[in-house]
């Protein structure tokens, strides 16, 4: 062989050689950014699956349903012969199975079981018994004779409650490899920080709402969609008369009237998704408005969305009673104004008649009539007027200095023959050394005049009535005592109020105006009114008058002479 | 804090892997011991050799479980191994079964695969249960 072709051969193979050499390297690197390129998109495609699973269970709490999506994206992950979750729902353990392959019913038996040790060992308080199976995907095949051999289990924790578990397993070994497993455990731990994360937030919200609830002076209580108490804040629990600890809806429902059928109008506002209003429900001595409203799940789109319904107790007592003040008031009124204006009416009929033939002394009487009848509208209407005024804020008094002794003591005096005539001891006790302040005489001429013609109206035979006054640190205390009927306690906290009203078989009643101007009067003065009463032992009305010294009722010396009580009736 | 001795430390470790088995099956479980420094395993799991430190192999234990699911470690692992390796409480005195997941392998006859041991406290029996199918 000559050189020059063996030196061609042997370039050729050199050549060659380094080109086979470059070519597989070549194809080596394609193969290898192939690789990496399939990976980059596994993973991506993971991350996708991961996020859609994340966005669906971020937002629900329900473990059943974040087992179900995770479940249903896992063939994307891993290639598996079933999935299956278990849960526990309502005292019962939920185990759902999804088969890719025709497994027999021991496969699904040792998954079913396998999943429950998991779960137990996990539950230091045991699990409900009851298990509820179910299956879905490839039917089954009993001559299948394919085990589990490959199989792992996540659990998915809340707080530090497993409430759920997710299973893979093939009928393969050594099936999965150790970074599919732990991409699943991974997905598994979002899902238990999200629901973990999700429930603390609604623990707190809940525990605001609790507190909120609590807090209104309305009874509230709530129940589920199974119409079962979920809460009953403290105001339902007096109304009611619930003593018990952990009331249950049974509890509730026998406290309130059964003519209403409450049990059936809560179970109506849950189903057909109504509210339901009772206007005035009697219960024990209270009457109640009573709303029955369904409360919904905003987060819930599909289907009922009611999760169960709140009940307002709504205290219209008080309403009630003013109600009822207000039409006795307006009976009173049209009363009060209509028997003298029908004596006026009468009297000047016989004035007027032609065919009356009346002396002087008669007319006069008449005349005279006519102007008491008349002096006694005017007085109501100026009381009606005044108590207007107090309503809207535009009443003022006018204080001037002005003697406080005399005023009581003329005013009292007033009511001397009636008090002989009814046989009432009428006593008046003033301290001598109260100064000369400033004040409304006339308006607290009045309050006194209201306050002594109060007492006799409702002091029998026989009885008395003291009248007293002293000054005590800085004010002055006047206060009528009385040994008449007294008031009932539940009429008490009334008493002060427009239109109320305390009546007794023998005692003829006024507008109810007469207390309410009181204390409006003392309350426009800046002193206070107090009332102590006890039925059949008679009763005492307090009022307080600041003294606020003028610089010439303060040169007064004080009248420093002890003076007796003076009896004005002996 | 340290067990009385190897064997004690080595029955400790079976109980505890037995555990992580029943929770979250045996391919996870043995994967991530056999990773563990320091630990021989037989074919069948067991611990046959521990090697080095014995803190180190709990806290690599501890640390392989954690990226399972920590609060699944700190709510069954680590009490069972803290109090375990409590001189002050440890008693070694449970028999341990000869493969830490024997009966949670599976058979044709059911979930008594091997010799089984008795099973943990809060284990559940499967005759207990009352299965409502619902296909």
């Amino acid at each position: 062989m000559s050189l020059p072709i063996f030196i061609a051969i042997i370039a050729s193979i050199a050549f060659g050689t380094i080109a086979l050499i470059f070519s597989r390297e070549e194809e080596r690197t394609k193969k290898l950014l192939h690789t990496q390129e399939e990976q980059e998109k596994q993973r991506e495609y993971e991350s996708e699956i991961i996020s859609q699973i994340q966005d669906t269970i971020t937002h629900s709490l329900d473990v059943e349903q974040v087992l179900a999506v995770i479940a249903e994206n896992l063939d994307k992950l891993v290639k598996y012969s079933s999935v299956c979750t278990t849960d526990l729902k309502n005292e019962m353990l939920v185990f759902k199975i999804h088969t890719l392959e025709p497994v027999s019913h021991i496969y699904i038996n040792q998954r079913r079981d396998s999943m429950h040790r998991s779960l137990s060992s996990l539950s230091p308080d045991g699990l409900p018994d009851t298990i509820e199976e179910h299956h879905l995907g490839v039917e089954l095949d009993d001559t299948n004779q394919f085990l589990p051999v490959s199989y792992f289990q996540a659990p998915l924790v809340v707080g530090e409650r497993a409430l759920g578990i997710i299973g893979v397993s093939s009928t393969k070994l050594n099936a999965f490899t150790q970074e599919e497993m732990v991409k699943i455990y991974k997905i598994v731990n979002l899902a238990s920080e999200s629901l973990t994360r999700l429930e603390t937030i609604l623990a707190s919200e809940e525990g605001k709402l609790t507190a909120m609830i609590g807090s209104l002076t309305d009874g509230v209580f709530m129940v589920d969609e199974e119409s079962q108490l979920t809460i009953i804040n403290n105001a339902a629990r007096i109304f009611l008369n619930i003593r018990k600890k952990d009331p249950t809806i049974i509890d509730v429902l026998a406290a309130l009237p059964n003519t209403y059928d409450f049990a059936g109008k809560i179970k109506r506002a849950i189903s057909q998704n109504e509210p339901i209003e009772e206007k005035e429900v009697i219960v024990g001595e209270r009457a109640f408005q009573i709303f029955i409203t369904p409360v919904h799940d905003a987060s819930r789109t599909l289907g009922q969305n009611v999760i169960g319904a709140s009940i307002l107790l709504h205290d219209i007592s008080l309403q009630k009673s003013v109600a009822q003040m207000k039409e006795d008031f307006t009976n009173i009124i049209v009363h009060e104004l209509r028997s003298p204006l029908t004596a006026i009416k009468a009297s000047t009929q016989l004035l007027v008649s032609p065919k009356t033939q009346l002396s002087d002394e008669e007319k006069g009487k008449l005349i005279h009539l006519i102007k008491d009848q008349t002096n006694k509208i005017l007085d109501e209407v100026s009381l009606i007027l005044d108590a207007a005024k107090l309503e809207s804020g535009l009443f003022t008094v006018n204080k001037v200095p002005s003697d406080l002794t005399k005023i009581i003591k003329d005013r009292v005096a007033v009511f001397i023959p009636q008090a002989q005539e009814k046989l009432v001891k009428l006593v008046v006790d003033v301290d001598p050394s109260i100064p000369h302040f400033s004040f409304d005489p006339n308006h607290i001429g009045q309050v006194i005049n209201n306050l002594v013609s109060n007492s006799l109206k409702f002091t029998s035979h026989g009885g008395s009535i003291h009248v007293k006054a002293k000054e005590m640190r800085g004010k002055v205390v006047v206060s009528v005592s009385d040994t008449g009927a007294g008031i009932p306690k539940e009429k008490q906290k009334f008493l002060f109020s427009r239109f109320s009203q305390v009546s007794t078989p023998n005692a003829h009643v006024g507008t109810g105006l007469g207390l309410y101007f009181v204390k409006g009067i003392i309350e426009a003065h800046g002193g206070t009114v107090s009332l102590d009463s006890e039925e059949g032992h008679g009763t005492t009305i307090t009022f307080t008058l600041p003294i606020h010294l003028s610089i010439k009722s303060a040169l007064t010396p004080p009248r420093l002479a002890v003076q007796k009580p003076q009896n004005l009736t002996n | 804090m340290q067990p009385k001795s190897d064997q004690e430390y080595k029955e400790l470790l079976n109980n505890v892997i037995k555990k992580l088995i029943t929770i979250f099956g045996p391919d996870i479980t043995l994967a991530k011991v056999r990773t563990i420094k320091g630990l021989t395993l037989s074919n069948d799991g067991t611990v046959v050799e521990v090697s080095g430190s014995q803190q180190d192999v709990t806290s690599e234990l501890l640390g392989q479980f954690k990226e399972l699911s920590e609060s699944v470690v700190k709510m069954t692992i680590e009490p069972l191994l803290g109090q375990s390796l409590n001189p002050q409480t440890h008693s070694f005195s449970q028999v341990m079964p000869a493969s830490p997941f024997a009966s949670d392998r599976p058979s044709r006859d059911g979930d008594q695969g091997g010799p089984a041991p008795p099973p943990a406290d809060n284990e559940m029996q499967s005759s207990k249960l009352e299965v409502q199918s619902i296909s």
